[in-house]
């Protein structure tokens, strides 16, 4: 056959059929199905094939994902909201000196930042930018089993999920001082007489976890803690049910005897599972997770093995369409996101978010 | 530019230079990615709309058992597959949890504990909801399946938990996959896009991919006798395990042999303590679990071929292996 008589259409066919079999050796699949019973990385459900699969589904969404920076580095992702510069991420990752990178590599300040710590979301806006934000989902269209996509830590790879349970409300844990009593002082009321009867007072700590906010606080083993805010306490019991009133960071005033000193000291309260990682052996088993797991009045659960700095990015359907924020890695098995309406509430808060896409 | 290049070849030139074969290439390259793109997500859909259409019924059959375990009725009369860590000892009184919270009373069967199948029957009167189970050596690697159970224990408010994943790897004492597991869905049901039983979830590994399940064919081979309430602590179905008589270590040339029994097999065969045993049959042998599963996984009388170095120089013995002096000792 001479190639004078190809047209167009059947040189297109050619070149598609002989190309696939002469690259097939390279980027093909039959090579590798043919090996023993055993399925290669590369395969799997988040094995590099699926994102190659994805890429070109993921290569316009690309420009709707930017990364927040703390210091130059990233700490979460933001999901781009509006064309007028309205990015929407995980509030408590972050402190202060915020930047925002964009998929060009484009840095840019903050002009406002708002809050909704009840569902852990922040509303960031950069004036001048003009992103492209995400269509977004109808409601409806989400439930169990439904496949969802969305950034790794590094914004320009995905991942593949499903969508793992209903959606629910997960209430919040409280927050964490980082103080360990004794057993033995709490078994043994003799001892606590007897500490009583010598001038003793309060709860005496055993430990002090590093790092903790008790530990910030400059508490230290052996003080012993006469008075959480208004409330006076005397057993160990009495603190703990002190503490779990209140919410990771809140600041409360602790009074304490160190020796024959009385002091005063304010602890900023930490993240429970944060302070406690060894406190749920399900926790040591799942990596890294996010600092805030709890706390939102509605979720949606997906089985994404994603990181915490994921957190902030959307949530998309096979469609590329937005159907919630990724917000809490929560554990192995487990990833947290905001569905639309909840984050919808929150923009529409302020009078002068721009009408939604 | 295309377009470009095949007008050039539909007038005069013959022979293609080697610039067009490069444009052939990206051209097929791209096409062969697009092409890859667009069978992948039409695979995805249809994975989703089989793993939604499956959904109801395997929920409905998955249960919480005993205090943090998951299980699954696969009978009407309230038969439930599980882990044999989750069961325990056998004729034990337990609960299992519906999904709508109701606990209802059990009591453990059997169990096969080098694959981690046990069995729970259901004492309360039904018709339960239940799920079939699929037939023996029907699950290969690289198929499609889904996990349910729950992780962290029984949570009303949330409910089963549900992970979509690929097999990885098929053993007869293991399904490995990518379904993420976390202590909790112990027991839980691996299912096929059928909606069918192929696994019950045991171990986890660090890594995200390591998550292992009892194999249905465990059960299968094991059924009658985890029914009448037996427990098989070896590795083969039957009882019937084979021994060789070593006391091993690792050793970064395959395993050291610190002792060899006395009256055992490895003894009548001549082997030495200080052997570096590196091959049995044509599994390689790397760590202490291969090797008991190459000796266990035999029956006594039948007969292996051990490759090993002595003093650095590379032999090898044909060893008929012997009886386990004490039936069902998890010993080589």
């Amino acid at each position: 056959m001479g190639y004078s008589t190809l047209n167009s259409r059947a040189f297109g066919r050619w070149i598609a059929s002989h190309a696939v079999i002469l690259l097939g050796s390279f980027c093909g699949e039959d090579s590798l199905q043919a090996a023993e019973d055993y399925l290669d990385r590369s395969e799997r459900v988040n094995g590099w094939k699926t994102r190659k699969a994805f890429e070109s589904f993921y290569e316009d969404k690309r420009a709707s994902v930017v990364e927040i920076l703390e210091a130059g580095h990233q700490i979460a992702l933001g999901t781009v909201v509006s064309s007028m510069g309205h990015i929407v991420t995980k509030a408590s990752e972050f402190g202060e000196a915020l930047e925002v990178r964009d998929h060009t590599g484009k840095r840019f300040v903050p002009s406002s930042i708002r809050v909704d710590a009840s569902n852990d979301l922040a509303v960031i806006q950069i004036d001048g930018a003009q992103w492209q934000p995400l269509s977004w989902a109808s409601p409806s269209k989400v439930d169990m089993g439904m496949w969802v996509v969305s950034p790794h830590e590094d914004e320009t790879q995905i991942r593949v999920g499903v969508i793992s349970t209903l959606p629910r409300e997960v209430t919040r844990k409280p927050g964490a001082l980082g103080i360990k009593f004794s057993r033995f002082f709490r078994r043994q009321p003799s001892i606590l007489e007897d500490e009583t009867s010598q001038g003793l007072r309060g709860a005496r700590i055993d430990e002090v976890v590093d790092g903790s906010a008790a530990d910030q606080a400059g508490l230290k083993a052996g003080d012993r803690i006469t008075r959480v805010n208004e409330r006076d306490v005397e057993a160990s019991g009495d603190v703990i049910e002190a503490i779990q009133q209140y919410e990771a960071g809140e600041v409360i005033t602790l009074k304490y005897q160190r020796g024959e000193e009385s002091l005063v000291a304010k602890a900023t309260l930490g993240f429970f599972d944060a302070t406690f990682p060894d406190a749920d052996l399900n926790i040591t088993l799942s990596g890294d997770i996010s600092k805030r797991r709890t706390g939102f009045q509605e979720i949606l659960q997906h089985d994404m093995p994603l990181p915490p700095k994921a957190m902030g990015g959307p949530l998309m359907n096979l469609q590329g369409e937005l159907v919630g924020i990724n917000i809490s890695r929560f554990d192995r098995v487990a990833t947290l996101a905001l569905p639309l309406k909840l984050v919808q509430d929150f923009l529409e808060m302020d009078p002068d978010f721009p009408s939604l896409p | 530019m295309l377009k470009k290049i095949i007008l050039h070849f539909s007038s005069k030139v013959r022979f293609m230079p080697a610039w067009s074969w490069i444009w052939m290439w990206i051209g097929g390259s791209l096409f062969t990615l697009l092409a890859h793109a667009g069978q992948h997500l039409e695979e995805w859909v249809q994975t989703q709309q089989k793993v939604q259409m499956a959904l109801p019924s395997s929920m409905a059959a998955t249960v919480g058992v005993g205090e943090g375990g998951s299980g699954v009725i696969v009978s009407a009369e309230g038969l439930v597959l599980t882990a044999a860590h989750v069961s325990g000892p056998p004729n034990r009184s337990i609960r299992c949890i519906m999904p709508d919270g109701r606990r209802v009373k059990a009591r453990t069967l059997g169990k096969f504990e080098f694959a981690d199948a046990g069995m729970v029957q259901i004492e309360e009167d039904g018709p339960w909801p239940f799920v079939s189970m699929a037939s023996a050596g029907s699950t290969r690697a690289g198929d499609w399946c889904f996990a349910l159970g729950h992780p962290g224990g029984y949570q009303a408010e949330r409910g089963v938990v549900l992970r979509v994943g690929k097999v990885i790897r098929t053993r007869s004492n293991l399904i490995r996959s990518d379904c993420e597991l976390l202590r909790g869905d112990s027991g839980g049901p691996l299912f096929n896009l059928k909606g069918q039983v192929i696994g019950i979830h045991s171990r986890i590994g660090e890594p995200l991919d390591d998550n292992y399940h009892a194999p249905i064919d465990a059960f299968h081979k094991t059924w009658d006798a985890l029914l009448a309430v037996e427990v098989l602590t070896g590795f083969r179905e039957d009882g019937q395990q084979a021994y060789l008589g070593v006391v091993v270590q690792a050793h970064e040339k395959g395993l050291l042999l610190e002792e060899v029994r006395r009256e055992s097999a490895a003894e009548a065969s001549g082997m030495k303590e200080g052997d570096i045993l590196q091959q049995v049959d044509d599994l390689p042998l790397e760590d202490v679990d291969e090797l008991r599963w190459a000796i266990g996984s035999r029956a006594p009388g039948e007969t292996v071929r051990l490759r090993y170095l002595r003093d650095g120089v590379p032999g090898q013995l044909d060893i008929t292996l012997g009886r386990s002096q004490r039936r069902h000792r998890r010993s080589l």
